[in-house]
Parts: structure tokens; C-alpha cells; sequence
């Protein structure tokens, strides 16, 4: 896809702050504004903003990366796209998250290769502090090439009532996904990962996460969603209920449109005391004949009925998501699939 | 006009349907009765398609030509407009996303929206977590979106429905059905306080074994019970 393509229909363009990082190039759109930091990984002034912070071992010789901070009580909206113009080119990212308390996160991220570019590897390490009562929803859309390979390490921390909702979209053809996100939740916090992919042929992903509910009345669920026309999908999920009364579902659905690809899905829940609420759902299957026999007793032809079956089950799945989100899920599936 | 002839069905080596023979005429009201399990959902089923029936004898013909071999949305396209007995709820594809579909002027069908009292139904999801009424009424409203529909197969109309949809969809069908033929089917009766029908016929164990005057037959079968039709006197054989 190209650039000037993904911007439009995948990103925000009225978003400010709107950050792009190039392979490994430092990022040179710095905001500091109300609150809101912007900054490049290695701006000596990240070190103020992140004393006391736990954060993970960057491990990468080049890279790139930023630090979103959001003093307490802030709130903004930022956009931020990754993008890789060479071919062979390995991209490591190293980025912050930070909402302080009581502030208001949306951070819409969108990560594309540019079209000629073949065999390129994403990599990133990413922390993300929510704080104490804050939100922050993270949405990320991807569209790297159909030969690339993307490896993020993510760990997410949620203080005492703060909130972390991630939403993920994977449409476009992708060679290899590995993402398991770790989050770790105190009392009364809340993390909800929700997940939306297209598996194609070809395609091994593998899709998971894990939530830690280790405060009391914490609360976490992790929902699902895959379309399979081909390719390897798993996804390894679990929630680990520690803290007294901390309640956890996981939810997997996925609809095979054809006999070709594998899809498989492990809900692992762990109870660590007598107070603590889990449970899980999943459902496999291809399109159900009844479904389609009713569509055509209203004047549809089956492949106009298979079409609008999967778009009805791509909008229940999305329909939790922001209104941002499902804007550009509509122009993915404007832009036709062929069901 | 739809006319079955001599139609016998197999589902799972086991014949269903018997030599059924019913023609329903340009503008005629047809009320087929039966026990549960006699075969009146199997025919409308057959009729317009569905899978999993085997059609050994017989043929099916809408305006003298055999649609045994077209598919459901050719038979639609022919003229056929069926509500099943059991609704197909479809997650995330509401109303209007079915509406979508379809090349209409709001205008025009503003009224049936009203009629049927839907307008608050159409973002929701089809037949998910409607009520038995609701159902039907979306159900009567998506058959509307077709504008060449002439014979309709409604199957168990009354089923699940409370007296007032009754009511509401019996004045609805009233009225588009003027120049229509319509084929219900019913065990309790209830429509046919409100919806004035022709003809009917009583079928019992994949056969026909009556056809005559709506009200007479009604109250033959109430009277004697299903098992007593086969030596009626009452209703033209």
C-alpha cells in the first residue's frame, strides 16, 4: 500500500500530535504541549519523565522509538505510523506509553511498508503506564506487505482504577505476526484487549496476550475475531485471576471461508483464590448453510450472501471498538474482499 | 400461478412428501392445516428450495414453467416470497445492512415501516433477540423490499405472535395481498379470524387428504381432531 493510501484511509490526519517514525531514523516531530510530550526515545529529557517506571531491557543496537507522556488530568488524541521504505530492512522500535493519573489517552497507531518494499522485519519493544484513573485506548491498524514479518514485545501496566483497552486490527496480507501482550492489572483496574484478523493464505500468526488481574475487583477480557481464508492462526490467551474478587473472560471467534486454513485457539484460565470469576467462550466454524438459505430467500445470490454474512460478523466484532476504528474498518471492507 | 404436481420428496431415504397436488391461483388465499410434523413447513421448503430434501416425483411450476432446478434467489426472482416458520437470526447484519441491498426510494416504503410498526427494529440485527412479533413484522417488511413477489408462503404466520401482531400483520397482508396469492400454513387458527382465505387443505402425513371451504374444514378438525379428516364428510375430498 502506499503511503499517501494508508494515510487517508488507515490514519487520522486531523489527529495532532500526528508522529511518523521512519525505519530507524530518530523522530523529528517533538511536541511539548498542555501536558502532552511528545519525544524521541533518546531525548535525554525522557529520563525526568520516566524515573520509578519498570521498564523492559531495550535490546536493540539501531532503532527508533517514542515517549508519549500525558501529565495528570491531560487528555489528547495522538496519531502515530510506523513506516519502512527498504526492502530486507529490519525496523526496531523502542517505545513509552505514560497517561498519569486521572488522564485521557486515544493513541491511534498505523504501521505499513511502503509497496515495493519486500522482506522486511518489524520489530518493538513496547511499556505502556496507565495511571492511577486514567484511560488510555490504544487502536492499531496494520498494514505491513504480504512478505513482512512483525515481532512487538509489549508489556502494559494499569494502576488502581485506570483503564487500558487495546484495539488491534491485522486485514492485509502479513507473512509472519507474533504479538502476546502482558498486562498487569491492580485494583479496580480494568484491561479489555479486543483483536480483529483477516488470516490469509500463507500467513502464520500468531495472536495472543495475557492479562495478570492482580488487584483486588480488577477486571480484564480478551475478545477474538478472525476471518480465515487460508494461513496459520493461533491465538494463546489467558487471564490470571490473583486479586480478591478480580473477574476474566475470553472470547474466540472465528468463521473459515474456506477448507484451507488452520485456526486454533486456547483459552488458559487461572484461578488463584475462591473469590475470583473466569470463564471462556469459542466458536469455529465456516459460514452456516442456513444463514446463506435465508439470505437467498431474500433475493440474495450466494456469494452476495456469503459477503454479507462475513461483514455482519466482522461489524459485531468490531462493534465495542471507537467510532475511529470502525470508520476505517468500513473502508477495508468498502474496498472488497470477495468472500 | 403455482402449481405442485404430483410432487413426492425424499429426506434421508425417508419419503416426507406423497404425490401432493395444490395449484394456487392468481390472487387465491390458500390456508394449508396439519398437526406438527404433517409436512406443511417440508412443502414450502421444497417449494422455494432449501437444502437437504430430495425431490423423487413430481415438479413444482410457477406460471407453467419448472423451477425444480433453480436455485433459492432464482425462485425469489420468479415470484416466490417465503417467511419460514423458523426465523434465522444473523449476528451483526441488521436490517438495514439488508436494506442496503436493495434499490428502493425511502419514500415508497415509509408507509410499511409504519404499517408494520418496524421503525425502531431496523438497526437492530435480523431476527437476533426479537420477539416472536417483531420477527414476523421484520420478516413481512424485507419481503415488501421485493417488488415482484406474487405468491406468498407463509408458514406459521401466527406462531409465537401475540393477539395485537396478529392483528397489525393480518391488516397488513389484507391489503398487499389484494392482487397476491397467499399460502399460510397454521395449527392454531388464529390469523384466520382476521385474514380471509379461500381455500384450504389438510395435510397429514406428507399427503393431502382434504381441500374445501376454509371455515368448514376449521371446524371439522377442531370438532373431530386431524386423524377424523381421512373419513370427513364435511369438506370436499
Amino acid at each position: 500500500m502506499e503511503l499517501e493510501q494508508f494515510l487517508n484511509n488507515y490514519s487520522n490526519p486531523g489527529m495532532s500530535p500526528y508522529i511518523v517514525l521512519h525505519d530507524n531514523t530518530p523522530l523529528l516531530m517533538e511536541t511539548s504541549r498542555d501536558n502532552v510530550q511528545v519525544l524521541d526515545i533518546d531525548n535525554s529529557k525522557t529520563e525526568e519523565y520516566l524515573k520509578g517506571y519498570d521498564l523492559q531491557e531495550n535490546t536493540f543496537k539501531e532503532y527508533t522509538g517514542y515517549l508519549i507522556h500525558l501529565g495528570k488530568g491531560a487528555q489528547s488524541s495522538v496519531q502515530t505510523c510506523f513506516l519502512t521504505s527498504q526492502s530486507g530492512f529490519e525496523q526496531n522500535v523502542r517505545n513509552i506509553i505514560v497517561a498519569e493519573e486521572n488522564s485521557k489517552l486515544e493513541v491511534f497507531t498505523g504501521c505499513l511498508s511502503n509497496a515495493h518494499v519486500k522482506d522486511n522485519t518489524h520489530n518493538a519493544i513496547t511499556d505502556m503506564f496507565v495511571g492511577k484513573n486514567a484511560v488510555l485506548t490504544f487502536n492499531m491498524i496494520h498494514s505491513w506487505g504480504e512478505t513482512s514479518k512483525v515481532f512487538p514485545k509489549t508489556r502494559i501496566h494499569v494502576e488502581e482504577g485506570g483503564v487500558f483497552i487495546s484495539n488491534y486490527v491485522v486485514w492485509d496480507k502479513v507473512k509472519e505476526i507474533s504479538s502476546n501482550p502482558k498486562v498487569f492489572v491492580k485494583d479496580g483496574g480494568k484491561a479489555v484487549m479486543q483483536s480483529l484478523v483477516y488470516s490469509h493464505d500463507g500467513s502464520i500468526l500468531d495472536i495472543g496476550g495475557r492479562i495478570n488481574l492482580e488487584g483486588k475487583k480488577s477486571s480484564g477480557e480478551i475478545l477474538s475475531s478472525v476471518v480465515s481464508q487460508g494461513g496459520e492462526y493461533k491465538t494463546v490467551t489467558e487471564i490470571v485471576g490473583e486479586g480478591d474478587e478480580s473477574k476474566g473472560h475470553i472470547e474466540c471467534n472465528a468463521v473459515l471461508l474456506e477448507n484451507a486454513g488452520d485456526v486454533e485457539t486456547v483459552p488458559l484460565l487461572k484461578a488463584k483464590n475462591n473469590t475470583v470469576q473466569l470463564s471462556h467462550e469459542a466458536s469455529i466454524g465456516k459460514i452456516s448453510r442456513q444463514e446463506i438459505e435465508y439470505l437467498q430467500t431474500k433475493g440474495l445470490n450466494e456469494e452476495e450472501a456469503r459477503e454479507l454474512i462475513v461483514k455482519g460478523f466482522v461489524n459485531d466484532s468490531v462493534k465495542k471498538m471507537p467510532v475511529s476504528v470502525q470508520e476505517k474498518i468500513a473502508v477495508m471492507l468498502a474496498s472488497g474482499k470477495g468472500f | 400461478m403455482l402449481a405442485i404436481k404430483n410432487l413426492t420428496v425424499q429426506a434421508q431415504e425417508k419419503t416426507i412428501l406423497k404425490d401432493i397436488n395444490l395449484e394456487v391461483k392468481d390472487g387465491e388465499r390458500v390456508v394449508l392445516f396439519g398437526p406438527n410434523g404433517s409436512g406443511k413447513s417440508t412443502l414450502f421448503r421444497v417449494i422455494m428450495g432449501l437444502d437437504g430434501y430430495k425431490i423423487k416425483k413430481g415438479d413444482i411450476e410457477v406460471d407453467g414453467k419448472s423451477v425444480k432446478k433453480k436455485s433459492i434467489d432464482e425462485r425469489v426472482k420468479l415470484g416466490l416470497g417465503y417467511v419460514g416458520q423458523k426465523s434465522v437470526g444473523i449476528k451483526g447484519v441488521t436490517v438495514e445492512d439488508l436494506m442496503d441491498q436493495y434499490d428502493f426510494e425511502y419514500e415508497d416504503i415509509k408507509k410499511t415501516i409504519d404499517q408494520l410498526n418496524i421503525d425502531e427494529l431496523l438497526k437492530r440485527d435480523i431476527n437476533y433477540t426479537l420477539s416472536g412479533g417483531e420477527i414476523k413484522r421484520v420478516e413481512l417488511f424485507t419481503l415488501s423490499l421485493l417488488d415482484n413477489i406474487h405468491t406468498y408462503l407463509l408458514d406459521e404466520l401466527d406462531s409465537g405472535v401475540d393477539l395485537e401482531n396478529i392483528g397489525r400483520i393480518a391488516d397488513y397482508l389484507n391489503e398487499v395481498s389484494k392482487e397476491k396469492s397467499v399460502i399460510i400454513t397454521t395449527h392454531t387458527g388464529a390469523i384466520l379470524k382476521e385474514l380471509k382465505v379461500d381455500t384450504a387443505y389438510v395435510i397429514l402425513n406428507g399427503e393431502i387428504i382434504c381441500k374445501g371451504k376454509p371455515k368448514k374444514v376449521w371446524e371439522c378438525i377442531n370438532k373431530q381432531g386431524y386423524e377424523k379428516c381421512l373419513n370427513c364428510e364435511i369438506a370436499e375430498k
